[in-house]
């Protein structure tokens, strides 16, 4: 019998009351994936992970997370939510008023009845999960970024969601952060069987965790392809799409600034 | 020209109403929060509400006590004026006792805990905002209203009328010192005059204010902070409109608690 998708958009417009950023949106994310949402600045990526998530009223349209319509009147219950996907933000965002082990444990304290001797062995199972084990009674003011989007990953496993969203995980880290944190997103899929869906535009981590990626055109507010990264980077019938993939346009432009540097002096 | 002036005034007033509405659902959510604990108060974030009676009740009573007391000084010595003139000197007390209890004790109180308290809430809770920490609330299955405002919001409650009950003493005391030191009044005079025009009633109803002034302040400052952007700027407005929103609230406020304290003859 056929897997229900984890997530399946139809026929989605969103925006901020009358504007629509994107509109007509028609994509689905099969269970154990990891898909990539891609596309330039502004084209409308973390507003859409927004709209998924529920942050936001949809103009129009459908979202199904695991069969669950979650658009209309159909929201679901703050505790379904929490128990359907999880979410980590670009800048973790951890409450900083708790520490690493207190950010991990609330969701536990909301939504489960288990002692406080279990959501302690849980919160340290999962932050020796993103290896922050000691950095328990750290604030997240005394953390780096990246291991403040790793502890953001930790509370977002708590309560064993199979969805899991990363916005701009790569975002602001040096490479070597980056390289650990795209282990653990395939970490997520391979050992813990979680269907993973990433807000990104960074090439280097889409290629190398990324099944399939969607790119949002800013101009035509909408898809402009959908596929294999791979396979789009070399037969994407879009030139602009193929030209992302393959960073030509970015060395073109640097190319141009070059020479006309050179020019000027 | 005149179809724009329509325009704008139709796109002001459903402004507007979506706001009103916005706000009508802010506080249908936070009494359901606290019918919530009610029910259940494990639900409570007794750590935060600890923080926060702390913050907004015992760490504002030294800047509570001192303009109270300089307060009733003033009273004091504005009264003492006119007072000296006809030989009444000891009806200072009256005037002091009345005005810091009834309106000058709650309302100074509200003023200053708008000041420190509301600015502070609203600001919270913008930058909380602002740094996405209310979108994950959400996405944790958290209500922020019962996370974030309950706590402030019960905090603020208690907080209001035990800082009311000591800048009314303040307040006396200071009208006292003017009595004693200027008026030549002694101690026991004065208080004795104080204690015979100064019904419990009085001083009950005027902390009672400070119930309904608690609960403004909180409100308001944390409704700011969830209507602020999602930027710096937006996190300083939020807190500037926190606080001129707050003293408008709490003068209507305290007017319509007047009018209704005088039908009952007070």
């Amino acid at each position: 019998m056929e897997k229900v998708p984890a997530l399946e958009i139809r026929d989605l417009s969103i925006g901020y009351g009358e504007r629509t950023v994107l509109r007509d949106l028609n994509f689905t994310v099969q269970q154990g994936e990891i898909f990539a949402v891609m596309g330039g600045s502004g084209c409308g990526k973390s507003t859409l992970l927004k709209h998924i998530i529920g942050i936001y009223p949809v103009q129009r349209g459908s979202i199904k997370i695991f069969g669950r319509e979650i658009t209309g009147g159909n929201a679901p219950t703050l505790d379904e939510i929490a128990r359907l996907f999880g979410v980590t933000y670009q800048g973790g965002a951890l409450l900083g008023s708790l520490t690493l082990a207190e950010n991990v444990a609330l969701v536990l304290q909301e939504h489960t009845n288990l002692s406080s001797g279990e959501i302690q062995n849980k919160v340290m199972e999962k932050l020796a999960l993103v290896n922050l084990e000691n950095f328990a009674d750290f604030l997240p003011s005394e953390i780096s970024g990246g291991m403040k989007k790793r502890a953001g990953l930790a509370r977002a496993l708590v309560m064993e969601p199979p969805l899991l969203f990363f916005d701009e995980p790569s975002a602001g880290l040096d490479p070597v952060s980056s390289a650990e944190l795209d282990r653990l997103i395939l970490k997520m899929r391979d050992q813990e069987n979680r269907t993973v869906v990433l807000i990104t535009h960074e090439l280097d981590s889409v290629f190398a965790v990324a099944d399939r990626i969607i790119m949002l055109d800013k101009n035509t507010k909408t898809i402009a392809a959908e596929g294999d990264p791979r396979v789009l980077k070399e037969e994407c019938p879009c030139d602009w799409v193929r030209n992302f993939l393959n960073r030509d346009g970015l060395i073109y432009t640097a190319q141009q600034a070059g020479q006309q540097l050179k020019t000027a002096f | 020209m005149i179809r724009k002036f329509f325009e704008s005034i139709g796109k002001h007033s459903d402004d507007q109403l979506k706001n009103s509405h916005d706000t009508l659902a802010f506080l249908g959510e936070t009494v359901a929060s606290l019918a919530l604990l009610l029910k259940n108060p494990r639900k409570l974030r007794w750590s935060n509400f600890a923080y926060y009676l702390d913050n907004c009740g015992v760490l504002a009573l030294p800047i509570v006590l001192l303009i109270c007391f300089l307060m009733g000084v003033t009273i004091a010595f504005q009264s003492a004026i006119q007072m000296v003139k006809f030989g009444t000197e000891i009806y200072v007390a009256d005037l002091v006792g009345f005005s810091m209890l009834k309106e000058f004790g709650p309302l100074m109180v509200a003023i200053i805990a708008t000041g420190r308290a509301g600015s502070s809430f609203a600001a919270e809770i913008g930058s909380m905002k602002a740094e996405e920490e209310i979108s994950a609330l959400t996405t944790m299955g958290i209500s922020p209203v019962r996370f974030l405002v309950v706590p402030k919001l019960l905090a603020m409650i208690i907080a209001m009328p035990v800082l009311t009950v000591f800048g009314d003493i303040a307040g006396l005391a200071g009208g006292l010192a003017v009595g004693m030191g200027f008026l030549g009044l002694t101690a026991e005079t004065y208080l004795s005059r104080t204690a015979e025009v100064l019904t419990p009633m009085v001083f009950i109803l005027g902390v009672f204010k400070g119930v309904f002034f608690g609960a403004m302040i909180a409100l308001v400052g944390c409704r700011e902070g969830f209507c602020s952007q999602a930027d710096s700027q937006g996190v300083g407005r939020a807190a500037t409109s926190a606080v001129v929103k707050s003293i408008l609230c709490l003068i209507i406020l305290d007017t319509i608690l007047t009018v209704i304290y005088s039908f009952w003859g007070y």
